[in-house]
């Protein structure tokens, strides 16, 4: 086992590498450079020499070679040193840490919510395959799969965010304005209440594709022989469906998880700019917008890490879950 | 992640995308496709989204017919115009461009006459006197923040959304197969090279990668567009294909083929191709569902198709800005439910494929 | 074998309802339709309809206590002045945690001249190269350390360090010679070249500590986190930032003068009008100074709203304006530019983009202040005069293809603009489809702010967009001179000797009489000779909360934050 999970960080590390490189080259073909950025915030009239330019060009090393430039990035990342950004000084790992609780909770609320109606579902799409019931659940759970975040979360603000129709939701951040007042509880609460409808919005598409694989997946599994057997064997329907089913048809829904972290952070990306939560996608869409490289790399960075992680967590469930998989490779 | 769990979710995703195929004996195309039609047929669902595919092509395809502020063909002034609606506005004659829409209009003589589109406008003439209108006779479907008809822009918006969808995911196919291919034939180090690469790919949050290309390019057109989103969209494909290669090699009779002197490029060509085609098929429809959210999407975020080109995405740009200040609700939901419509029926129409193909579910 | 009649079918019904329309009928008007307006809804005062403070909110005795929320639309770059020139970093900050040396007084109308705030008196010499400044004593940092000369003297040397990032305020100060410090209290400055601004200049030049930057030299400075946590002198202390969310500061109770009276106020930062518009609605804000044109119409009927609030729009130093390049030899026929300038219907865009409330600008300073005349006339929307002008100065359609040519070059050009303005978007376009009626072919691009910038200052551009804000007078020099072309903020490259030497003339002229004059024959010629297309002059939008008194407008500062004063008696309702 600890081979195996010494073996798989270390696979990580060239797809890191090559994901930090693609990354790196393509921000440096970008027009507006940092320096731009940073000199031209406001266009109050003030001169600018050329001295002091040259300067700042100078103490970003602009005028290396990229891939000089992106070892010297490697190298400070080796000591979890992701540069700092560059316009305000704040340090680019404080500012990702500062941003991507929220994001992760915001996703992980997505995953639990996404999940706990999902799984319970699928297991009944399953079971009553080809019913009525069935069919509506699928024909709903479709529709909600091509409906557009952002379609979705515009039409929210608009009938339900306070203005010509009704006031229902807030429609912006994750705190009211008077948070600091409340008490403990009635923090979480007000969390609670703004975090609701994003939380949905970022979820809705998965509960299709999570049901489905779970329909799919049981369905598959029912009509195996050992579950024959089981039932043979006089033992009663609900205790077939769950002690042997499940089991096994979680097996897709796993490799499923570990596929979805990409999507919820990149996903987050409109529901944050919908609703003005301060989370990674937004610190994102600012990073591009504002040509600040540091941050641009090391959110990349950060994700493509968060991902990998996930995806070897999920190895790791498959082996616990499924008694036929053994992390031992055989060729 | 490890090649063996590579494996294993390749073999998952595949298998309910394959045909399990009792004995491996190869396909005949012909019969199959007309096989897969039969069984798509039956259900109503399925032609109905493949009959809204067709209309929007149409739409598409006859965006100009259908909303423009030059008429189809006209007399104006003694003179006679004939398409002038087709002219890009660089190509219109002298006499036409120094007068608005509605003063043309008012400008025909005696025995003239114009026939216009059914919606009398197109989707770049502005008029901020008519700013964001409610649907109304005149504007079906009102208008928006600088006057311009949401009806003509959603029209010529299909436009945008097919091309983006039908343009990327056939670059994105043809990369797929190409490399699929590659790595499926050759084996060796370019095997290893494009797994690496599919990984990456799929590790990679891609929208992410989109994003910051956009964001990036100097004068994004429509085509960055579309070449980004092919640029990222291959890995599916072409692990779908490198899957179906490594498998027929397996097969005895491939191995007795070659043993008898067969080459492999025919082989490749005579029992690849067949299988894979039905299930690239349906990962292309569903491609383009997706392509199509991701450049509206794009678009949303300001990062897509460029002003003043209509396009749904930028719609819904407009419909957030002015979502609470004004509650114009035909800006969200006119072009909302143009996505949605179009994004369902793809799915809906390769949803109905991959069924049809499924061997379990014929009926 | 049902779809393929279907499609004919289709087919046919697509082409057959396209209406037909015949010449010499009379036309049906197609009614425009009124916008929807709220019909009903609260009764307005003159107040609401004029949009100005009702008299009496400075009386009464202020009473203690409570917190202000102020909107803010931005996240500032940083709350140190010196390093970035942000607008609302400058409103939020100065004279309320920093300070300067003297402060223009805002109440003093039209003049504003510099009353005492870090120094209690001064001497101007008779030359006016030497300043003397006697500091104020007693006063206190935030964290309880004496303020002194040396303080002064350290803000001035950043001022003036090529590699801090303070260029936008040490333009103003090219002309000082040195900075001495006789004693703790004393503050010398000398200047080559009397300057006629220069207490101005040092009223918004924030005095910042010495002692807070240990290990911050060089270019270190830019990135010390002073700059996120900051420490001044000013009625309020810094308390914290949440990034893009909130600035708090709180009541400094240690001033040295009359103490704010709320006990603390929150900035809250909201770019989008949605949002904003919603805590309007649960009144949740007490300031808010950037309100749509259509939310400022709009409102009005929102009976929550009349109710809680005060409606006022009030102009500050600004214009905006079209740039044309002078460096493309298109521009530079005035006749052309004139033509150009006819080509934009300000009137009708003020109407349909500002709900009328924008005025088609007239000056390039202040145009409510004296150096401004309003009998200013800049041309009015005309094409056919536009298209005279264009013909006269050899602009015609030789060719036949639509487009106006002269020496077989075509009249085209490239208009850049920055991304992310939905309304000047929409201006431009409506400009563009004019143009395109008389033969003029403008492309368009816009770009992102910083690549915008960067083209600005590389003058790669054919024609801009962008706005200036401005001081109560303003030093044409940087603007306007010719020596700022290269490296300076004259974008446009527009050299004119006479703007040149009445540039040059203004900054020692000391007569207030004559300096006026000046700026309006600056002004006449800028009209006359339109380098520029001037287009608006826009006021700030605002809502202010009825709870608020000690309320006072001046254009040249923010709301003065610690003036003002909550009303018990309203809380009470």
């Amino acid at each position: 086992m600890g081979t195996y999970l010494a073996r798989r960080l270390l696979l990580m590390i060239p797809t890191l590498l090559g994901i930090t490189l693609v990354t790196f080259v393509v921000i440096r073909l970008a027009p507006g450079d940092p320096v731009s950025a940073a000199m031209g915030g406001d266009l109050q009239p003030g001169a600018m020499s050329a001295e002091a330019i040259e300067h700042f060009r100078r103490e970003m090393h602009l005028d290396d070679p990229v891939l000089v430039q992106y070892g010297r990035w490697v190298g400070r990342l080796v000591t979890l040193d992701l540069g700092t950004s560059w316009r305000t000084g704040r340090s680019v790992l404080e500012q990702i840490a500062e941003r991507m609780p929220v994001t992760m909770g915001l996703g992980g609320a997505a995953l639990f919510f996404v999940y706990l109606l999902g799984l319970p579902l699928g297991i009944l799409s399953a079971v009553k395959q080809g019913s009525a019931s069935d069919r509506i659940s699928t024909v709903i759970l479709f529709v909600l799969y091509s409906l557009p975040s952002f379609w979705v979360g515009t039409l929210a603000i608009l009938y339900l965010g306070g203005g010509k129709y009704w006031d229902l939701i807030p429609v912006q951040g994750l705190r009211s304005p008077g948070h600091e007042e409340m008490g403990w509880i009635g923090q979480a609460l007000d969390v609670v209440w703004h975090a609701a409808t994003p939380v949905v919005l970022l979820g809705y598409a998965s509960l299709a594709s999570v049901s489905r694989y779970m329909r799919t997946g049981m369905l598959e599994v029912i009509r195996q022989d050992y579950i024959r057997t089981a039932r043979a064997k006089g033992l009663g329907e609900r205790v077939v469906v769950f002690k042997h089913a499940l089991r096994n048809s979680l097996i897709p829904i796993l490799s499923h998880l570990g596929l979805m972290v990409p999507f919820l952070i990149g996903g987050s990306v409109i529901v944050e700019r919908l609703f003005g939560i301060p989370g990674m996608g937004q610190l994102m869409f600012q990073a591009i917008l504002t040509r600040d490289y540091s941050l641009i790399m090391g959110i990349t960075t950060v994700t493509a890490i968060l991902t990998m992680l996930g995806i070897l967590i999920t190895d790791l469930l498959y082996a616990a879950v499924d008694p036929r998989i053994s992390l031992v490779e055989k060729k | 992640m490890s090649r063996g769990t590579a494996q294993r979710l390749a073999e998952r995703e595949e298998r309910s995308l394959e045909q399990v195929e009792a004995g491996g004996a190869p396909r005949r195309t012909r019969g199959y496709g007309r096989m897969v039609w039969e069984q798509f047929r039956r259900s109503k669902l399925n032609l109905a989204a493949a009959a809204l595919i067709g209309l929007l092509a149409l739409v598409a395809v006859s965006a100009d017919f259908l909303a423009s502020d030059m008429p189809i063909a006209m007399r104006w002034q003694g003179q006679l115009y004939v398409l002038p609606n087709l002219l890009p506005d660089a190509k219109r004659p002298p006499e036409l461009r120094r007068h608005s829409p509605a003063e043309l209009r008012a400008l025909l003589g005696e025995g003239d006459w114009a026939l216009l589109t059914p919606i009398g406008r197109g989707p770049l003439d502005i008029d901020v006197t008519r700013r964001l209108q409610p649907p109304s006779a005149a504007e079906p479907l009102g208008t928006d923040g600088l006057g311009r008809s949401v009806a003509a822009r959603v029209v010529h918006g299909s436009r945008i959304s097919l091309a983006v969808g039908v343009v990327s995911v056939s670059l994105y196919v043809l990369i797929g197969i190409l490399l699929g291919a590659l790595a499926g034939y050759y084996r060796g180090w370019i095997d290893v090279l494009v797994s690496r690469l599919v990984e990456v790919m799929m590790v990679f949050p891609t929208f992410f990668l989109i994003l910051a290309i956009m964001g990036i390019v100097e004068r994004p057109t429509i085509w960055h567009v579309m070449l980004v989103i092919g640029l990222t969209g291959w890995p599916g494909v072409a692990r779908l294909i490198r899957g179906e290669i490594l498998r027929v090699r397996e097969l005895d009779y491939v191995a007795a083929t070659r043993a008898l002197g067969g080459s492999d490029g025919r082989i490749v060509l005579r029992h690849v191709i067949p299988n894979a085609i039905g299930p690239v098929f349906v990962a292309a429809t569903f491609g383009v569902a997706g392509a199509i959210l991701t450049e509206s999407s794009l678009s949303f975020l300001g990062f897509g198709t460029p002003p003043p080109t209509a396009s749904w995405g930028e719609l819904l740009t407009q419909a957030y800005d002015h979502a609470v200040t004004s509650g114009a609700w035909w800006l969200t939901v006119f072009p909302g439910l143009a996505i949605f419509l179009t994004v369902t029926a793809y799915n809906l129409v390769g949803e109905g494929m991959r069924d049809a193909m499924d061997p379990r579910l014929r009926r | 074998m049902v779809l393929r009649s279907t499609a004919a079918l289709l087919l046919c019904a697509l082409i057959l309802p396209g209406c037909l329309v015949r010449g010499g009928e009379p036309v049906e008007e197609e009614a425009a339709g009124p916008v929807a307006r709220a019909a009903g809804g609260p009764a307005l005062d003159a107040y609401w309809r004029d949009g100005i403070l009702p008299p009496g909110l400075e009386e009464g005795t202020p009473s203690r206590g409570g917190t202000l929320t102020v909107r803010i639309n931005s996240n500032p770059p940083s709350l140190t002045y010196l390093l970035d020139s942000d607008g609302w970093l400058y409103r939020v900050v100065m004279h309320n945690l920093h300070e300067a040396l003297v402060r223009p007084d805002p109440r003093d109308h039209p003049e504003y001249r510099p009353i005492p705030a870090l120094a209690e008196r001064w001497e101007v010499s008779d030359d006016h190269l030497t300043f003397t400044f006697h500091l104020r004593r007693g006063v206190r940092w935030h964290d309880g350390r004496p303020f002194t000369s040396a303080d002064v003297a350290f803000t001035f040397e950043k001022l003036l360090d090529e590699k801090v990032r303070s260029m936008h305020l040490r333009q103003s100060f090219q002309d000082l010679e040195s900075v001495t410090t006789p004693d703790p209290h004393t503050v010398v400055l000398r200047w080559k070249r009397p300057y006629v601004w220069a207490l101005e200049k040092i009223g918004s030049l924030p005095i910042l500590p010495a002692h807070a930057f240990e290990g911050y030299e060089g270019s270190k400075f830019n990135s010390a986190p002073y700059h996120r946590a900051p420490i001044g002198t000013g009625p309020f202390k810094f308390v914290s930032w949440e990034d893009q969310r909130s600035i708090v500061f709180e009541r400094n109770d240690d001033y040295w003068g009359r103490k704010a009276f709320v006990d603390r106020v929150v900035y809250t930062i909201i770019p989008e009008p949605n949002v904003a518009q919603q805590l309007l609605l649960r009144g949740e804000i007490d300031l808010d100074i950037n309100l749509t044109s259509e939310q400022y119409a709009k409102l009005a009927a929102e009976p929550k709203i009349v109710e809680r609030y005060h409606r006022v729009k009030y102009y500050e130093a600004s214009y905006t304006w079209i740039g044309w390049n002078h460096r493309r030899p298109l521009f530079r026929d005035a006749r052309v530019r004139r033509a150009l300038a006819m080509l934009l219907d300000r009137e009708k865009l003020a109407r349909a983009l500002f709900e009328g409330i924008a005025e088609p600008a007239h000056c390039v300073f202040y145009h409510l202040g004296p150096g401004c005349d309003p009998a200013t006339r800049t041309p009015d929307f005309d094409p056919d005069e536009a298209a005279r002008l264009l013909d006269e100065a050899g602009w015609r359609d030789t060719d036949g293809d639509g487009v106006l040519d002269k020496d077989g070059i075509p009249f085209r050009f490239t208009m850049t603009i920055p991304s992310g303005n939905p309304t000047n978007d929409a201006m431009v376009l409506v400009f563009q489809q004019q143009l395109y009626r008389l033969g003029i072919e403008m492309e368009l691009q816009r770009i992102e702010w910083s690549v915008y910038t960067r083209r600005l200052r590389s003058g790669e551009f054919d024609a801009c967009m962008l706005a200036w804000i401005m001081d109560a007078e303003s030093d044409p020099y940087q603007l306007w001179h010719s020596s700022q072309i290269d490296g300076g903020s004259n974008y446009l490259a527009y050299a004119n000797p006479e703007l040149d030497r009445l540039a040059e003339r203004i900054r020692s002229t000391f007569d207030r009489e004559e300096r006026q004059a000046i700026f309006r024959r600056f002004n006449q010629i800028v009209v006359d000779e339109a380098p520029l297309l001037l287009v608006y002059h826009l006021p700030r939008r605002t809502m202010v909360h009825r709870r608020l008194r000690g309320v006072y407008l001046s254009p040249i500062e923010f709301f003065q934050v610690a003036d003002l004063w909550i009303d018990p008696a309203w809380e009470a309702r």
